[in-house]
Order: structure tokens, then C-alpha cells, then sequence
């Protein structure tokens, strides 16, 4: 099957990313208790679900690179990890922006703020070692392993709000009696993560193309040098 | 006052995204650049 291009993935993330944020301030309805402000939560939430998905995929190509030594799945593991940064950065930008006119305070320590917190750590501190060990192997081999012990922050970041009394707000999503959505909220949020889905697949596979380009110039460098 | 939040939680999400969109773009550019420039190099060392 052919994949499609990237410049039709960019329009299709375009046109999906206006249709989101159409449905947010035209179609969802206002919520009765915070008002307008209260329209942060679908892109704020789905920045979270696919923060909490790059991991997901960085632990899963970790796994991979430690097992099998896959160069493919390395390079999976690192273009998850740099677009999941910015999502993680965007929960934490926009997560204070609606705590401050709801709760009066821009953030506190409590366990779900503090472990997403932790996850962006995480993102930063497995960017970092890609960077700064020089050797490409030992570079991968580190990495891995902090993406594969990083990754115990999801599940507990996940279930925090359910676990413990936090000052987040509880679970509206499968949080038990007396959670839920109104559908059209529902049906927005879904088509906001769908967005932020396709622009983060757009988001990653342009970077295995920087990758893959990146490893076609070493190559061509090596042969410079040595026909030199 | 929360319309400020609120506009303000967009504007910097999606300028998040596009900045980390140009910056990838930006790395591609260049990166094929130097590639043409490499390849156009190493036809002239093996002529």
C-alpha cells in the first residue's frame, strides 16, 4: 500500500486541527459551573492523552532497541520522545491557564501535577542524553534505558486522580458513579485527540525522514573524508 | 477576564506547535542541502 504524502498528512492535520477547534467554540456547549474558560480542557486534555502515548511508543521502542538492537525502533523511541516533549510542554502551558480562574492559583504539588511534571522531566532528561553522549550506540543504549524505566511515571501518572484526593479535578472519563461527559463535549474531545494524533504522527514521521536524511549525510561525509 | 485564559492557553499551544514544526522543517532543509552538497563533492572526487 502506498502511504500518503507528507504535504497531503499536513493538510489533512490542518483541516482536522480548524474542524477541532471549530467543534470547541461552536459546538460544545459552555459549561454551567466555569464558563468559556472551561473550553481549555479539550485541548489540554488531549495534549495529556498524547504526552502519556509518546511515552508509551518511547517504552516500546526502548524495549525493542534492547532487545533486538533495532536501529528502526531507536529512531522510533527518539521522534516519539521530541514530539511528545512538546506536548507534555503544552499540558503544562495550558494545565496553569485554566487552574488560575478556577481553583485562584497558577499550581500546587499535588500528585497528578507533580507526576506530569516528573513525565516532562522524563521527556527532557531522555532528549538531553540523545544529545550530549557523543557515541551514537551508547547514546541509543542509555536512552533506552531511561526510556524503559521512565515509563513506571505513566501508569501512575494516569491513575493518580483515581488513587489519590488530589486538587486536580476527578476523572470524567471511566472515573465511576457520577462522572461523565455531556456527549457533545464527548464527541469534541475525541475529535480534538484525533487532531492532536495526526498531527503528532505528521510530527514524528517527519522526523524519521530528518533521520533517515541525517544518516544518508554521515554516510556521504565518511566517503568525502576518505576519498580525500 | 477568562476569555484572557482561555485565548491565551490557544495561542500559545498552537505557536508551540507550529515553532516545533518550522524547527523540524528548518533541520530538514538543511540537512538535504548539505546532502546535495556532499553527493555534488563526492561526484567531483570520484571523476
Amino acid at each position: 500500500m502506498k502511504s500518503f504524502s507528507p504535504a497531503l498528512h499536513l493538510l489533512v492535520t490542518v483541516a482536522w486541527l480548524w474542524a477541532a477547534a471549530y467543534m470547541i467554540f461552536f459546538y460544545a456547549p459552555r459549561e454551567a459551573t466555569m464558563g468559556e474558560v472551561q473550553r481549555i480542557f479539550y485541548i489540554h486534555v488531549a495534549a495529556a492523552w498524547t504526552a502519556l502515548l509518546a511515552y508509551f511508543l518511547i517504552f516500546l521502542g526502548s524495549v525493542a532497541y534492547l532487545w533486538r538492537r533495532s536501529a528502526g525502533a531507536d529512531a522510533l523511541a527518539r521522534a516519539a520522545g521530541e514530539a511528545g516533549f512538546v506536548f507534555c510542554t503544552g499540558v503544562l502551558v495550558t494545565g496553569p491557564l485554566w487552574a488560575k480562574p478556577v481553583w485562584g492559583i497558577w499550581w500546587t504539588w499535588d500528585a497528578r501535577l507533580t507526576l506530569t511534571f516528573v513525565l516532562w522531566l522524563l521527556f527532557a532528561a531522555y532528549l538531553m542524553l540523545r544529545s550530549y553522549v557523543i557515541q551514537r550506540d551508547r547514546a541509543a543504549l542509555l536512552a533506552a534505558v531511561v526510556g524503559v524505566m521512565g515509563f513506571v511515571d505513566v501508569p501512575i501518572d494516569y491513575m493518580a486522580i483515581r488513587w489519590w484526593r488530589t486538587q486536580h479535578p476527578q476523572p470524567v472519563i471511566a472515573g465511576g458513579e457520577g462522572s461523565g461527559l455531556d456527549p457533545r463535549m464527548w464527541i469534541t474531545l475525541l475529535v480534538t485527540w484525533g487532531a492532536f494524533l495526526c498531527l503528532f504522527s505528521y510530527l514524528v514521521r517527519q522526523h524519521l525522514r530528518l533521520a533517515a536524511v541525517a544518516r544518508q549525510t554521515s554516510e556521504l561525509r565518511r566517503q568525502t573524508a576518505g576519498g580525500r | 477576564m477568562c476569555n484572557a485564559y482561555l485565548v491565551l492557553a490557544y495561542t500559545l499551544l498552537w505557536s508551540l506547535f507550529a515553532l516545533y514544526s518550522w524547527v523540524i522543517h528548518r533541520r530538514q532543509q538543511r540537512l538535504e542541502n548539505e546532502l546535495r552538497e556532499l553527493k555534488r563533492e563526492l561526484g567531483g572526487l570520484r571523476q
